[in-house]
C-alpha cells in the first residue's frame, strides 16, 4: 500500500487505508524526531506489538527501502518484550494493552518512541497516541495524534516543535 | 552709493556659487536616495526570503501531517509584517494548502509555474510588489511550495520621505550656501567693484592724482591689479606733468618768438630809419649838390667861365664818387658780399676792417685755428649777431679797441666780441618787449636760443666780453636772404628781406 494514500483526510474506504495512514504517520514521526546518533550500518528498527495489520503496513516501509538518518528501516513484529528492547519505535497495538505497563517500564530511559492507537495510551507512558478526529463540520474524520511530553522526556529524543504544533499536547 | 550693475561680477559669482551648490546637492541627494532605495529594496527582498524559509520550514509538519490550520496559524504570523499582502502554501500536488491575506478582498495567488526565486514586478523606485517563491523540502523530497507577496508601500513611503528630506535638505543647503556665497563673494567682488568704481570715477573726473586703495596684502590678482592701476595712474600723472611742462615751455617759447619777432621788426625799423637818415643826410644831400653842380654846368650861364664849369663838374663828380662809396659801405653793412663769397670768417674779418676804417676803433679779427665753416643760414645769423655786438661796442662802449674771436667748442661754433670799453650793467641786457635799449643783446640772445645756442656776457670796468655759441647742427630755416649778385649795380640796391 502506498504511503501516498496516507496524506489528507481519512480515505472513505475501509480499515486498510486507515492502517496505512497510521503507518505513514509513524514513518513521518521519524522526520521530526531525532534519535541519538548511531552507526549508519545499524538499522532503524520499528517494532510492532499487538497489531499484526500495523506490522504488515509498516513492512511496506522496509520494502520501500526507507531510511531514517541514513539508517535502513527494519520492521519487526513480536510478542516478545525482549525483541522490543533494541528498537527505536515501538508500536503498541490494542491487543497488547495488558503488557503496556511492562513495556513502558522496560523502555524507560531508553531512546525508544512508544506509539499507540488506543485511546488512553497517552498518559499511560505512550508518547504518541493516534486517534481519529472529526473535522469541524463533522462530515469527515482526520487522523490526528496526541503527544505526552512526559513520556518523551528523559529518553534522549529530540522532538521538533512543529510536532507539538500539529498534534495535541497532553496536559 | 554704488551704482547697480545688471551684469555685475557680484551677481555672477553669487549665481555661480548657488548653481554649483544646488547642482551638487541635487546630484548627491539623488544618488543618495537611489542608493538608499536600492539598499532598502534589497533588504526587503532578503527579509522576504528569510521569512519564506522560516515560515516554510515551520509549515513542514503541517504539510506532512495534513494540518492546514496549523499552517494557517504559521502563515498568520506574517501579519506583523505589514508590507506582506498575501502568503500561500501549496502541497506537493500543487493544491492550495493554506493561505494568509492581509485584506479579505485580496485575491489568492495561483501556484506559480516559474522556478524558485524573487520576482520584482516594478523594479524602479520600489513601486509595485515583490514576490518570493520557495519550494519546501523534507529529507530531500519536495513536499510543497510557499509564496509570499509583499507590496512595496514601504519603499514608496520611504521614497516619499526621502523626497521630503531631499527637498528640505536642498532648500536648507541652498539657503546656507547662498548665504555663505553672499558673504564670501564680497571678499572677491568688493575689491573688484571698488576698482571698477574708482576707475570709473577717475575716468569721469580725469583726476589722475587719485589713487585706488590697495587691499590688504593678499598676493592675489586683485592686489596686483590695484598696484598696476596705481602704477598706471602714477605714469599718467607724470606724463601729464611732463606734458604740462612742455606746454608751458612751448608757451614760453612762443612768447619769446613773438617778442623776437617784435624785436626784429623794431631792429629792422631802426635799421631802415638809420639807412634812411644816412641816405638823406649824406648820400641824398651830396647827390642834390652834385645835381646842382652839374645842372649849373648844363645851363652854361654867360657869366660862368670855363674854369668855373670844370670846377663845378669836378665837385659834382667828387660828390657822386663819395655817394657811391657810401652806398657800397651801406651795402656792406646790410649784407656783406664776402659772407656769401668767403664765408663767415672772411665776412667777420671784413666787418672788423670796415669798423676800424670807419669808426675809429681798432677791431682785430682773430681765428687762432681753422674752424669748420658753418652752413650759410647759420653763418648769416651769426654774422648779423656779431655785427650787432660790434655796433654796440661802437655806439656804447667808448672803447679804443676790440677783438672778434672765432673758435669752436662742444661741437659748435663760438664767436666772441671783446672790447676795452667802459662796460655796462648786466641788467641792461634784457630789455622790455619793444624797448629800444639793451644794446640789442636781447634779440641776439633770443635768436641764438632759437638755434639751440646761447649767449654769455661778462662786463666790467676793463671792458666787456660777449660770447656767442651755436651748435653746428642748429635747426635753421631757409633765410629770407638770397645770395645777392655782388656787382656794382646790386651793391647800390637794398637787400631783399
Amino acid at each position: 500500500m502506498s504511503l501516498a494514500l496516507a496524506f489528507g483526510p481519512l480515505p472513505a474506504g475501509g480499515d486498510d487505508n486507515l492502517i496505512a495512514l497510521k503507518a505513514a504517520f509513524v514513518y513521518k514521526f521519524t522526520r521530526f524526531i531525532d534519535w541519538p546518533v548511531a552507526p549508519a550500518d545499524r538499522p532503524f528498527i520499528i517494532a510492532v506489538i499487538g497489531d499484526p495489520a500495523m506490522h504488515a503496513a509498516l513492512a511496506a516501509l522496509e520494502e520501500g527501502s526507507r531510511e531514517v538518518a541514513g539508517r535502513p528501516i527494519r520492521v519487526r513484529g513480536s510478542c516478545d518484550l525482549d525483541a522490543a528492547d533494541a528498537c527505536q519505535i515501538l508500536f503498541i497495538g490494542a491487543a497488547a494493552e495488558d503488557r503496556l505497563a511492562d513495556m513502558v517500564r522496560r523502555a524507560a530511559g531508553r531512546p525508544v518512541l512508544l506509539v499507540g492507537d488506543t485511546s488512553g495510551f497517552a498518559g499511560r507512558g505512550v508518547a504518541i497516541e493516534l486517534f481519529r478526529k472529526p473535522d469541524i463540520l463533522g462530515k469527515r474524520e482526520q487522523l490526528r495524534f496526541r503527544i505526552d511530553p512526559k513520556a518523551l522526556s528523559g529518553r534522549g529524543l529530540t522532538v521538533s516543535a512543529q510536532l507539538y504544533e500539529v498534534g495535541e499536547v497532553l496536559r | 552709493m554704488r551704482r547697480p550693475r545688471p551684469n555685475s561680477i557680484r551677481w555672477r559669482l553669487f549665481g555661480l556659487a548657488g548653481a554649483i551648490s544646488a547642482l551638487t546637492v541635487a546630484i548627491a541627494g539623488t544618488l543618495f536616495i537611489l542608493n538608499d532605495l536600492s539598499m532598502l529594496r534589497r533588504q526587503m527582498v532578503r527579509d522576504l526570503e528569510v521569512l519564506a524559509v522560516v515560515i516554510g520550514d515551520n509549515c513542514l509538519a503541517a504539510l506532512e501531517f495534513d494540518a492546514p490550520q496549523t499552517a494557517e496559524r504559521n502563515l498568520a504570523s506574517l501579519r506583523r509584517e505589514y508590507q506582506i499582502r498575501v502568503a500561500a502554501l501549496f502541497d506537493a500536488g500543487g493544491r492550495l494548502f493554506a493561505a494568509y491575506r492581509r485584506d479579505a478582498d485580496q485575491p489568492l495567488p495561483a501556484l506559480p509555474r516559474h522556478e524558485d526565486g524573487v520576482v520584482v514586478v516594478t523594479p524602479l523606485l520600489g513601486l509595485g510588489r515583490v514576490e518570493v517563491l520557495r519550494t519546501l523540502h523534507l529529507d530531500g523530497q519536495p513536499i510543497g511550495r510557499i509564496i509570499i507577496q509583499a507590496s512595496t508601500d514601504e519603499l514608496a513611503a520611504q521614497r516619499h520621505r526621502y523626497a521630503l528630506i531631499a527637498a528640505g535638505l536642498l532648500a536648507t543647503t541652498l539657503t546656507l550656501s547662498l548665504l555663505l556665497a553672499w558673504r564670501m563673494q564680497r571678499r572677491i567682488s568688493e575689491p573688484i567693484l571698488g576698482l571698477a568704481d574708482k576707475t570709473e570715477e577717475i575716468s569721469k573726473e580725469g583726476d589722475y592724482r587719485m589713487r585706488i586703495s590697495e587691499p590688504p596684502s593678499s598676493f592675489d590678482e586683485i592686489e596686483t591689479l590695484a598696484k598696476g592701476l596705481n602704477q598706471l595712474l602714477t605714469t599718467i600723472q607724470e606724463r601729464e606733468a611732463e606734458l604740462e611742462s612742455h606746454a608751458v615751455a612751448l608757451d614760453s617759447a612762443n612768447g619769446r618768438l613773438r617778442s623776437l619777432a617784435t624785436e626784429i621788426s623794431l631792429v629792422e625799423e631802426r635799421e631802415r630809419k638809420r639807412l634812411a637818415t644816412e641816405l638823406h643826410d649824406s648820400a641824398m644831400q651830396k647827390l642834390a649838390i652834385a645835381r646842382l653842380q652839374i645842372e649849373g654846368v648844363a645851363e652854361r650861364p654867360a657869366s660862368a667861365t670855363e674854369a668855373a664849369h670844370d670846377e663845378r663838374l669836378d665837385v659834382g663828380l667828387a660828390l657822386i664818387r663819395e655817394v657811391l662809396g657810401e652806398l657800397r659801405s651801406l651795402q656792406f653793412e646790410l649784407s656783406p658780399p664776402s659772407l656769401y663769397l668767403g664765408g663767415l670768417p672772411q665776412a667777420l674779418q671784413s666787418l672788423a676792417a670796415h669798423i676800424t676804417a670807419r669808426c675809429g676803433i681798432a677791431i682785430d679779427y682773430v681765428e687762432p685755428y681753422a674752424v669748420p665753416e658753418p652752413p650759410l643760414e647759420l653763418a648769416v645769423v651769426l654774422y648779423q649777431c656779431a655785427r650787432e655786438l660790434v655796433y654796440n661796442v661802437v655806439k656804447h662802449a667808448r672803447a679804443r679797441k676790440g677783438v672778434i674771436l672765432v673758435s669752436s667748442s662742444d661741437g659748435g661754433l663760438d664767436v666772441e666780441v671783446r672790447d676795452d670799453g667802459q662796460g655796462f650793467q648786466m641788467d641792461a641786457a634784457p630789455p622790455p618787449y619793444g624797448g629800444s635799449g639793451g644794446y640789442g643783446l636781447y634779440s641776439v640772445r633770443e635768436r641764438l636760443a632759437v638755434l639751440g645756442g646761447g649767449l654769455s656776457v661778462e662786463s666790467g670796468a676793463q671792458g666787456s666780453r660777449v660770447i656767442m655759441h651755436v651748435p653746428m647742427d642748429a635747426p635753421v630755416s631757409t633765410p629770407s636772404h638770397t645770395d645777392p649778385q655782388v656787382t656794382e649795380d646790386t651793391a647800390l640796391r637794398p637787400l631783399k628781406r
